[in-house]
């Protein structure tokens, strides 16, 4: 299986760790702890280095000094009691309990031994699962739905900016109120046309200078605060991978963060996959230049001017890309249009060398044979992002052994992948062919939240002939295994982080909701 | 501060400013003089009875104590001698744009070059009590320029310039991503500026401002509106070793614990009387986290008086009023590097001192004088109503 080619790739093999307990595992990349080289280590990191040691412990020191939340220490043993507890790694166990100590999992069972002084969590019928892991969630910096709004180039309309600048407004205020409760305070702006005229002019997480820019980092544009984390936290959401948006043919590197927590421990890999889309995302920006007259806006000259604005465009820019980073590193020198920036040829050759994982979105059966084809071209092994169409080509992503993130499921497209045309022809019963194909597979929401979010991208699956048991991993442990992280998240197990949700009644019922999110051993949300 | 002082009949110290002092306003003598208040705004932000400052060539020779028998005396009864106010990021004078179009990195440009002495703003900051100011390159480049330390008016009562070689002007804010240049995101933004410093490393010639800066020589002010900024520059600090003075106000409780021991200080601001609660309350929660705060005026865009607002604001949301004083004296002239000659009532600085009719931080308070270097280069004809003045 790919996963597992990718973790030892990813120097998470018992050699990269020496003789260190599996605990010392999971160390964070801290945002403030300095990293050897400007642009950051995609690997795990293995034991911290001296000067990250006393980085960290010197950070762990002043935050517990000072932030409230240090209250909760990690210290205390902490047992849960439900009625079932989905371990995932093997089979539920009813009544069962799960001792959690210094935030990781230390047993889970039937009848173990509660240690003295534990805090115990008595949860009568409740359920526990691992916490939910979305492999390709998006969020916004402000507004979630924003970024994607751009691709079908809403933001030229100003009805956009005005419904923007009043849910900035509103948020704004509502976080005023947060900190006081009689803060009425006048707004900051008076009209939302004031505050559209200072808001940010590009919203999006990808760089948009060039069409290729896998040098460039989600994890520079991710705003730790946004109360995008919190939705999906109270959702049952504890891990996500923030991928890039769409608009370019190679794009930035996602990041792996935890929804919740401690500030300093909330980033697990700050540089992750390389993401590149098929299909008609990345050409459509374009298109303002290349309309004939009367046919559109006319935009003014810009750099986007150059991008593609074909499929076949796409496709280029994409081999390109690659065959640069090939001819780079056997020293020949590079020419012809279309130059992939300096910078993202070492990173690309990485991707070549198999050391940085590479995903691909497309949606159309056609635009996966184009994935297929390129991979195959470059000997690439990558993950597939979306996949809208992937019931129309089982046997070719079987042959090619290509694992799926797939979603979200839905009846019919809304939002900008109906302008993308894209998504016409859906099916609900996609996971279940996949997993009747023995095609490893992840759910995920992308950017849909609450009702439509990641649990319930679980439930559909699960009413459309998956197993709950398959739906579950599909939402847990094979997600974690896509990033890399198996054993260590997405599993009730000895050892893994202690990232559990507690539902009132089987997850996969429409009438589940969270009691109680635990994240690395702190309750982060309790109803 | 005591209230006597604040309370102080204006009619009084009209009367006898307008029969002590001369009207001519600026005197060409190197002599000695004293500055005879009620009392004077200390180094350490309180305000401290004895309020005699004596000047010998442009400098502060001696605070408080007995006035000395032989040297002119400039008496202002119930005054407060205050250091000159200092706004570290104005605009005041400038010419033409803050920024250069053309490319994101801009380490050579100055912004001494857009300083326009004759601009009539700078009168009208000098007649509010402002002396220094920071001609800062705007928001619009990653690296905008060298920010220029410049005086309402020297010792001859003509604005001037301290010096152009103060610290580099950085900013993320998002008025930096352009449709027409990179970067165009948050992420091109930060990965260009890690790019540009890696490279700066590698050049240490010594007229390349980036190469100072990138070896933690030269002190960075960075623009950083979002909480998510301030982590980002706090990153660009560790893993380069820089030194920062954040600019930042928005998401100050989220950020302030992180921040603090990680910058030489953090610039809140402006704020005016209708500031935003969390912008209110921004300068109270880094002091708590022992952040060194400077309020920003915003000159000229905002009014004259706006260091004061600031700081009366920035107090009645829980800065201290020590604090709220040093934060546009002291600290701004230690955050631009000019802390050991500007800034302070103390023994050896360059004698910048405004006489307010009473404390700072109260907002009926007036100027009564002000010094630059030693020099007396404004006083307000108290008769007039005050939009009259300069």
């Amino acid at each position: 299986m790919i996963a597992a080619a990718l973790d030892s790739g990813r120097g998470l093999a018992a050699g990269a760790t020496g003789g260190l307990p599996a605990s010392a595992l999971l160390v964070r990349e801290s945002f403030l702890a300095p990293t050897r080289t400007g642009i950051p280590s995609r690997r795990v990191p293995r034991a911290p280095c001296p000067p990250v040691r006393i980085a960290v412990a010197l950070m762990l020191v002043l935050s517990a000094a000072t932030s409230p939340a240090a209250a909760d220490d990690t210290d205390q043993v902490i047992v849960l009691k439900a009625g079932r507890v989905y371990t995932v790694s093997g089979a539920p166990i009813d009544g069962g309990i799960v001792i959690v100590r210094a935030g990781r999992i230390e047993a889970v069972g039937r009848d173990l031994q509660v240690p003295e002084q534990a805090r115990v969590i008595e949860l009568a019928d409740a359920v526990i699962t691992p916490g939910l892991i979305d492999a390709c969630c998006a969020v916004d910096f402000e507004i979630p739905q924003a970024a994607f709004s751009r691709l079908y180039s809403a933001d030229e309309q100003p009805s956009f900016w005005r419904t923007l600048a009043e849910l900035q407004q509103r948020r704004r205020m509502d976080e005023d109120r947060a900190i006081d409760p009689e803060s009425g305070g006048p707004p900051s702006f008076t009209t939302p046309e004031g505050l559209a005229a200072a808001s940010p002019p590009n919203l999006t997480w990808a760089e948009h200078a060039s069409e290729v820019t896998p040098h460039r980092l989600v994890s520079d544009s991710l705003n730790l605060f946004s109360n995008d984390f919190a939705r999906l936290m109270k959702g049952g959401v504890t891990t996500v991978y923030v991928s890039p948006d769409s608009a370019s043919v190679i794009g930035s590197r996602g990041t792996v963060v935890k929804t919740a927590g401690r500030l300093s421990e909330r980033v697990v890999r700050r540089a992750d996959a390389v993401k590149a889309t098929m299909g008609s995302d990345p050409s459509r920006r374009g298109r303002g230049n290349v309309l004939p007259p009367g046919r559109g806006r006319s935009a003014p000259p810009s750099f986007h001017t150059r991008r593609p604005t074909t499929r076949m465009g796409v496709e280029w820019v994409f081999r390109k890309a690659f065959y640069d980073a090939q001819r780079a590193r056997d020293g020949l020198e590079l020419h012809g249009a279309d130059m992939p920036p300096r910078q993202a040829l070492p990173v690309l050759q990485q991707v070549l060398d198999g050391e940085i994982p590479l995903r691909i979105q497309a949606r159309m059966q056609h635009d996966v044979f184009t994935a297929l084809r390129l991979a195959a071209e470059f000997k690439l092994k990558f993950i597939l992002e979306e996949a809208t169409e992937a019931y129309r080509c089982l046997p070719q992503l079987q042959a090619a052994d290509v694992p799926v993130v797939f979603g979200p499921i839905y009846m019919a497209p809304t939002g900008y992948r109906r302008y993308s045309g894209e998504a016409d022809r859906p099916r609900l019963n996609t996971p279940k062919q996949l997993a009747d194909a023995g095609i490893e597979f992840a759910l995920t929401a992308q950017e849909l939240r609450d009702e439509e979010g990641l649990l319930r991208q679980g439930m559909y699956a699960v009413r459309h002939g998956l197993s709950a048991e398959e739906a579950l991993r599909a939402i847990t442990a094979t997600p974690a295994a896509l990033l890399g992280l198996s054993g260590q998240l997405g599993v009730v197990a000895p050892g893994a982080a202690a990232d559990l949700v507690v539902w009132n009644t089987e997850p996969f019922d429409a009438t589940s909701r969270p009691l109680l999110v635990m994240i690395d051993g702190r309750v982060v949300y309790e109803e | 501060m005591n209230r006597s002082l604040v309370g102080h009949s204006k009619v009084l110290v009209s009367l006898l400013a307008a029969a002590l002092l001369p009207a001519v306003t600026v005197a060409q003598t190197s002599a000695g003089r004293v500055v005879h208040a009620a009392a004077y705004v200390g180094a350490d932000g309180k305000i401290h009875t004895g309020g005699v400052v004596v000047v010998e060539n442009g400098v502060i020779t001696q605070v408080g104590g007995d006035v000395p028998s032989d040297t002119r005396v400039d008496a202002y009864p119930g005054g407060v001698v205050c250091p000159g106010l200092i706004d570290c990021a104005a605009s005041l004078g400038a010419y033409g744009n803050l920024s250069e179009r053309q490319n994101a990195i801009q380490p050579h440009v100055n912004a001494r070059d857009a300083f326009d002495r004759f601009s009539r703003q700078l009168r009208a900051a000098l007649a509010a009590g402002v002396t220094t100011f920071a001609l800062a390159p705007d928001d619009q480049n990653l690296v905008g320029g060298r920010i220029a330390v410049c005086q309402t008016a020297g010792p001859d009562g003509k604005p001037r310039i301290l010096t152009e070689a103060g610290p580099l002007k950085l900013s993320i804010a998002p008025e930096s991503f352009k449709q027409d240049r990179e970067p165009t995101s948050r992420a091109g933004a930060i990965g260009l500026l890690r790019e540009t410093i890696e490279a700066a490393r590698r050049d240490a010639s010594e007229d390349n401002p980036l190469a100072a800066f990138a070896a933690g020589r030269l002190t960075g002010v960075f623009t950083t509106p979002s909480g998510a900024d301030v982590l980002a520059a706090l990153r660009l600090k560790a893993d380069y070793g820089l030194r920062l003075v954040l600019v930042h106000t928005r998401d100050a409780r989220l950020v302030a614990e992180q921040t603090a021991g990680q910058v030489t200080g953090v610039i809140v601001g402006p704020l005016d009387l209708a500031a935003g609660r969390r912008e209110a309350l921004a300068a109270g929660v880094f002091e708590r986290h022992a952040v060194p705060v400077a309020l920003a005026g915003g000159l000229p865009a905002r009014p004259a008086d706006s260091l004061r607002i600031a700081a009366a604001v920035a107090a009645r949301a829980g800065l201290t009023p020590e604090a709220a004083r040093r934060a546009i004296t002291t600290v701004p002239a230690d955050l631009l590097g000019m802390g050991d000659r500007i800034g302070k009532i103390q023994k050896g600085h360059q004698a910048d001192l405004v006489v307010f009719s009473g404390d700072p931080l109260d907002l009926r308070s007036r100027v009564l004088a002000v010094y630059v270097a030693g020099q007396r280069v404004y006083v307000p004809d108290l008769k007039a109503p005050e939009g009259d003045q300069p």
